[in-house]
C-alpha cells in the first residue's frame, strides 16, 4: 500500500497549518498519522485583520484533528523572521464550507454553507 | 453481475505500485487518477482550494487520498492572501481540493480516455 507524500519530512520542522474554518496555526509537529491528524508543539494562532496587524495567540501543545485540516505548509525560518507582521493586514481566510442537503418547498436543493459567524467578522466592505 | 476481475493494466498502472486487488469498480476508479497525478509529478499546477485559496507550485508528490504535496509555492492572489509568505513547500489535503489546473500539454488525452473507457467497460 503506498503511502505517498507523508509529513514524514516536516517532523520536528515549523510547520504552518491552514484549517478548514479558516485559522492559520504555527507550531513544530512532532506527530501525524494516516487520517492526518497532527500534534503540534509550542503553537500560536496568527489571527489576520484588515483593521491592525497580526495578532499572536499562544496555544502550546495541540492536537488538530485532520478533518479539519486544509494545509500543512513548511515554514522557511528565514523568510518569515523577514515579514513584518505587525503591518500585514489581511482579510482572514474563508472557512472551506460543508455540503448541505434540505427540502425546499418540496424540492430537494444541495447547497454549499457556511457558518454565519465567521462571515461576520469583518465590517468592511470588500472591494 | 461482472465478475471480479484481476486489476486491469492501464497506461497508468505501475508494478513498483502493488495494489490491493479490488473487487468493487469504484475502487479502481481511485486509482486511476492517482495513477494520472503521478505521472503529472514535475509538472506545474495551481491547485484551487475549497476555501477560495489558490496555490501554484510544482507538483511533488500525491498519494491515494489525492493528497497533494507542492514545492516552490505562490500563492496566486498574494496580496489578498499573505497567510502562506513564508511557505515555501506545502501539504494539501486531498478532501479540500476543489480544482487542479494543469498544463494544456501535461495531458495525454488519449491514454486518459482508454483509461478511462476501460474503467467504464468495467463497471
Amino acid at each position: 500500500m503506498s503511502t505517498g507524500p507523508g509529513l514524514e519530512s516536516l517532523v520536528d520542522q515549523t510547520i504552518s497549518v491552514i484549517t478548514n474554518d479558516g485559522r492559520n496555526i504555527v507550531g513544530v509537529l512532532r506527530g501525524f498519522d494516516q487520517a492526518t491528524n497532527i500534534i503540534l508543539d509550542e503553537s500560536h494562532e496568527r489571527v489576520y485583520s484588515t483593521k491592525e496587524g497580526v495578532q499572536q495567540l499562544v496555544l502550546g501543545l495541540y492536537i488538530i484533528r485532520g478533518d479539519n485540516i486544509s494545509v500543512v505548509g513548511e515554514l522557511d525560518e528565514e523568510l518569515d523572521a523577514n515579514l513584518d507582521l505587525s503591518k500585514l493586514r489581511a482579510h482572514p481566510l474563508k472557512p472551506v464550507g460543508r455540503w448541505t442537503i434540505s427540502t425546499l418547498n418540496g424540492v430537494f436543493a444541495m447547497s454549499r454553507v457556511f457558518p454565519l459567524t465567521m462571515l461576520m467578522d469583518e465590517e468592511e466592505a470588500v472591494d | 453481475m461482472p465478475s471480479a476481475a484481476a486489476p486491469r493494466r492501464s497506461a497508468f498502472s505501475s508494478p513498483s505500485h502493488p495494489c490491493p486487488s479490488p473487487s468493487l469498480s469504484i475502487y479502481f476508479a481511485k486509482m486511476l487518477f492517482f495513477s494520472y497525478f503521478k505521472e503529472l509529478v514535475g509538472k506545474e499546477v495551481t491547485v484551487e482550494l475549497k476555501n477560495d485559496l489558490a496555490i501554484r507550485g510544482t507538483l511533488h508528490s500525491v498519494d491515494q487520498y489525492l493528497n497533494i504535496k507542492l514545492e516552490n509555492i505562490r500563492v496566486v492572489d498574494q496580496d489578498k492572501y499573505p497567510h502562506m509568505l513564508s511557505v515555501r513547500n506545502c501539504f494539501i489535503r486531498g478532501s479540500v481540493v476543489r480544482y487542479v489546473q494543469l498544463p494544456p500539454d501535461g495531458v495525454d488525452i488519449d491514454i486518459l480516455h482508454d483509461a478511462t473507457r476501460r474503467e467504464a467497460r468495467g463497471g
